[in-house]
């Protein structure tokens, strides 16, 4: 038995069994491996709402998520952020649950997790609650559905706009390498595209953010025919499908908004840039390539590239940098997936001192090695593997389960997408994945060098850097 | 759209009254709706009705020895063909010896390079193959080896990490990369004032030569040799040692599979229970670690507390909660909801094996370091000074015992729950009847563990931030003597080293 076979046959019992108690098994492909599918029923009401469900009786909870088709990379020039800002709103208040008691309410009837995330395809929301409170929860999501302007004030705009300023200053501006992310992406997309400023966004946009831009945003987005809500976990599927009809039934037919597809930026040359950053103590080096969608043959590919280089250890990348030359500190590669165009990452951390010019030397004959050889049989199988165990352990979890299931129905229309994805990475050959290299990788790219910097000036004030 | 149907509707009331002393008018054609109508429901008023609380499966534990006299806390859970074990160990930084701060946490991780005979790329090449996860992690009293595999992968994956713990490679180019990594990781941390911030705070709490307060530093990592680490494995005895097991196994499947494995591996000598002194904070109130140029201020102020066994646990608890425990506790809401000082600020006692301290912490606006400090002292002040009202005690005392089945919901969950217990020494059964006992607590004796457990002076106060936004307004705080007697603002460097301001 070749060690490709056995490897497969490892994943697939795996799935077998971390699935077994909540799916049901697909078709087995050839080669007799089962491929595992997520059980679950979709349907849409009238007003074009999507409704999933996915039934699972062994613990009493539900967990309820709601999905808003719109995301940073539905926002427009002059406008950085705002989806996400957005979002911050939606817990204020809304005209029947009261003003900011989202989090009480739901604390009051023992939600176990609570929260809203912003990213550039999607915003969601999301709680999960003991099953006998599934109704508040729908209570809470329709309200913010469909009567979220009632309660909007002035005040509470300004608030969260410092609350989310803050969280920028938090995750961005006062951590190390906070600053290179931005320049990344400023050299990665030109001036109009909505990924230019990253989701947090610039602080003069959020700064400049008005509360008719909240009533548009809310108007224009978060329209029933622009949502899905997936309810998973223990529940009777006839009461379920009674209490959406309840919350979300008699609300209006609107059409949705029309999505415009931000193009995958092209690079004519490779750019490079060098910045000083006061919170770094270490140097860095990360390059980036624009890449294709989520789920597209080659996003596929790339997945199993930056795990062949990657991955801890056997990574070829890995292995050269950090085991053999021991140059590097942590080595990331990583392709980072979105529905509109995806960007491939590699991303190299080292001591102060150490020797750049070998590192990006070896970075360079790595990378020739992959786009210009065939990965071995055995690498691909393992990197397939390694994706597939961690992307099952994690659907373990009631919640990662309904939002694996929102990702590839707001992806692909199919929440049932699982096995279809799996096979097809499966199915890759190390030929299409040497020709996917060969075409991304060997195309120019955005390098940036982070040096550790000097004390920082005290910025102007309204610039898009730390404030 | 909504709002241009109330605009229009308005207008169109506005022209009726308008017109309504002159000739009546023929009565307006009601609008034409020019938007969509969202329904106006009277149920949509209230909060819909729960049906009965569903009841709460506590899972048992079996408790058994291995042969080696490993304590084994065992969870069958046949729901998935998964198990996932923690064998927790008596070693922890807390014993490193002197100048070698961070001996404990780099040995685990040297562990985790793989046995003898397998370099660390094979090693990670079998892990990869066998689809297992394998960990080894070093913490302050103990640290843990950690495998979750599937049920038919459970023989090798054992054989591998047992081999990583007992027949360990202990290579010296190993060591060097292990090194580097901790020491390149810490220059980082001591440029960041979150990280600053949380890793100076316990060392001030406990003070002086208290085993918590022990710091890694560049000199005591660069000091840490292969012989110590050869001399450390010795140290490493199934004596005290705990094995936590959740998942599709049996008492005697298990026994089965880590007896043979673990034969050789016998306590030696004796097992030496050190008695950890009480917390005795660092002379002064204020501290203060310069960063230029932090566009935030990492705040932390607190004092020491109880234990998490203390008989007012469930009371110190809630009032925590209440405090600054949860997104809507009087902490976070004032200095996140209220004045946007911050992304999120927080508050809650701290505990380690038998001693505790309370804390409140956030990363708040370089600006507003001082307003937000005056909040927080406010906020812990008003705590001691009146009962909570019933809503905020109503509402933590659900939040915390209606997500009972959550804790139980995964593998991972259930495992940290009963090591926990286990940890505190607190019973296995501690948690029947405890939902009832959450639910007996009333505002007055949370009042009374505000005024017993939180202090109304002689704080432990962290600033990490810009000097020269911040500084002058703090000095002002401690002359005021905010926080505590002291009067001066001590300068630290990021190791916590006193320096001249």
């Amino acid at each position: 038995m070749s060690l490709n076979r056995t490897v497969k046959h490892a994943v697939a019992a795996a799935m077998m069994a971390l699935l077994a108690a909540n799916v049901a098994h697909a078709q087995a492909p050839e080669g007799g491996a089962d491929i595992p599918k997520l059980e679950y029923e979709k349907y849409t009401l009238d007003n074009g709402l999507e409704v999933i469900l996915h039934q699972d009786r062994s613990v009493p909870l539900v967990a309820v998520s709601v999905w808003y088709h719109v995301g940073s990379g539905d926002e427009v020039p002059g406008r950085s952020g705002f989806a996400h800002l957005f979002e911050h709103m939606m817990f204020q208040g809304s005209k029947h649950t009261g003003e900011d008691v989202h989090f009480s309410t739901l604390q009051n009837i023992g939600a176990s997790s609570i929260n809203g995330t912003t990213n550039k395809d999607r915003t969601n929301y999301f709680e999960v609650v003991p099953s006998n409170q599934l109704e508040t929860a729908l209570w809470l999501e329709s309200d913010r559905m469909g009567y979220m302007l009632d309660l909007l004030t002035q005040k509470s705009f300004d608030n969260q706009r410092d609350v989310v300023r803050n969280e920028r200053r938090q995750r961005y501006d006062n951590v190390p390498f906070g600053k290179e992310r931005f320049a990344v992406a400023e050299a990665l997309y030109p001036d109009d595209h909505p990924y230019r400023y990253l989701t947090i966004g610039r602080h003069e946009d959020l700064e400049a953010a008005t509360l008719d831009d909240v009533r548009d945003f809310f108007t224009t987005w978060y329209v029933p025919s622009n949502a899905t809500i997936t309810i998973g976990g223990d529940f009777e599927v006839e009461d379920a499908k009674a209490a959406v009809a309840k919350w979300f039934g008699s609300f209006p037919r609107i059409e949705p908004p029309k999505r415009v597809e931000a193009p995958m930026p092209k690079l004519d040359k490779t750019v490079r840039r060098t910045i000083n950053d006061p919170l770094a103590k270490l140097s860095r080096v990360h390059y980036v390539w624009p890449s294709p969608p989520y789920l597209k043959a080659r996003d596929l590919d790339l997945d199993v590239i930056s795990t062949a280089l990657g991955a801890s250890g056997w990574g070829s990348l890995h292995r050269k940098l950090i085991i053999e030359e021991q140059l590097a500190q942590s080595l990331s590669v990583a392709q980072y997936s979105s529905g509109y165009s995806s960007e491939f990452h590699i991303i190299v951390t080292t001591p102060p001192n150490a020797d750049l010019k070998k590192i990006e030397t070896i970075i360079q004959a790595e990378l020739d090695r992959v786009t210009s050889e065939p990965l071995d049989q055995e690498v691909i199988a393992r990197s397939v593997n390694v994706m597939e165990s961690n992307y099952i352990w994690r659907l373990e979890a009631l919640l990662s389960r309904v939002e694996q299931l929102q990702s590839f129905n707001h992806h692909t229309d199919n929440p049932g997408y699982l096995p279809t994805y799996l096979k097809e990475r499966r199915g890759r050959t190390a030929q299409q994945i040497m020709e996917t290299a060969k075409a991304i990788l060997s195309a120019p790219r955005v390098e940036v060098i982070t040096l550790p910097g000097d004390t920082p000036q005290k910025a102007a004030p309204n610039q898009g850097g730390a404030q | 759209m909504r709002t241009r149907t109330t605009i229009l509707i308005a207008l169109t009331l506005a022209l009726v009254t308008a017109c309504a002393t002159p000739p009546p008018p023929p009565p307006p054609e009601p609008p034409a709706p020019t938007g969509p109508v969202w329904p106006e429901e009277a149920f949509r008023a209230e909060q819909p009705d729960a049906g009965p609380q569903p009841s709460v499966t506590i899972p048992s534990v079996e408790t058994f020895q291995l042969d080696n006299g490993i304590s084994v806390y065992l969870v069958e859970n046949h729901a998935l063909p998964t198990v996932t074990m923690r064998l927790r160990m008596n070693v922890g930084g807390m014993y490193d010896p002197a100048r070698k701060e961070g001996l404990n946490v780099i040995h685990m991780e040297l562990l985790d390079q793989g046995p003898k005979g397998v370099s660390k790329v094979e090693y990670e090449t079998r892990k990869a193959d066998l689809g297992a996860r394998i960990n080894f992690a070093g913490g302050t009293h103990t640290s843990s080896l950690t495998i979750s595999t599937l049920k038919r992968q459970l023989e090798p994956s054992l054989d591998l990490a047992l081999e990583a713990l007992l027949k360990p490679g202990l290579r010296k180019e190993d060591l060097a990369r292990v090194k580097q990594r901790h020491l390149a990781s810490l220059a980082q941390q001591l440029a960041s004032p979150q990280n600053i911030g949380y890793r100076l705070y316990p060392a001030l709490m406990y003070g002086g030569k208290h085993p918590y307060s022990k710091l890694a530093t560049e000199k005591s990592l660069q000091a840490i040799s292969l012989r110590d680490c050869k001399a450390y494995t010795r140290k490493i005895t199934p004596a005290g040692a705990e094995l936590f097991v959740v998942g599709d196994i049996t008492a005697e499947e298990l026994k089965a599979a880590w007896n043979p494995r673990v034969k050789g591996w016998r306590a030696r000598g004796r097992q030496v229970k050190q008695i950890i002194p009480e917390a005795k904070p660092r002379e002064g109130n204020i501290f203060f670690v310069d960063v230029p140029g932090a566009v935030q201020s990492q705040v932390m102020v607190g004092h020491p507390g109880p234990s998490r066994q203390d008989k007012d646990y469930v009371a110190n608890m809630l009032m925590a909660q209440i405090l600054g425990g949860s997104f809507s506790s009087r902490i976070n809401m004032n200095l996140r909801e209220k004045n946007g000082f911050a992304y999120g600020a927080r508050a809650g006692f701290n505990y380690m094996r038998t001693t505790g301290y309370f804390s409140a912490r956030s990363s708040v606006k370089a600006d507003t370091t001082s307003k937000a400090l005056r909040e927080i002292a406010k906020e812990i002040k008003m705590m001691r000074e009146a009962p909570p009202s019933s809503e905020e005690l109503t509402r933590e005392v659900r939040g915390h015992v209606l997500t009972m089945p959550a804790w139980f919901a995964t593998s991972g969950g259930t495992l940290n729950t009963f090591s926990n217990l286990v940890f505190f020494g607190l019973p296995l059964n501690y948690f029947e009847g405890y939902q009832d006992k959450v639910m007996a607590v009333d505002a007055a004796t949370v009042h009374a563990a505000a005024q017993d457990k939180l202090r109304e002076s002689d704080f432990t106060v962290l600033i990490v931030g810009d000097a020269e936004t911040v500084l002058p307004d703090l000095e002002k705080i401690a002359a005021e003597g905010l926080f505590g007697p002291s009067k001066a603002v001590v300068h630290l460097d990021p190791n916590g080293n006193p320096v001249k301001k």
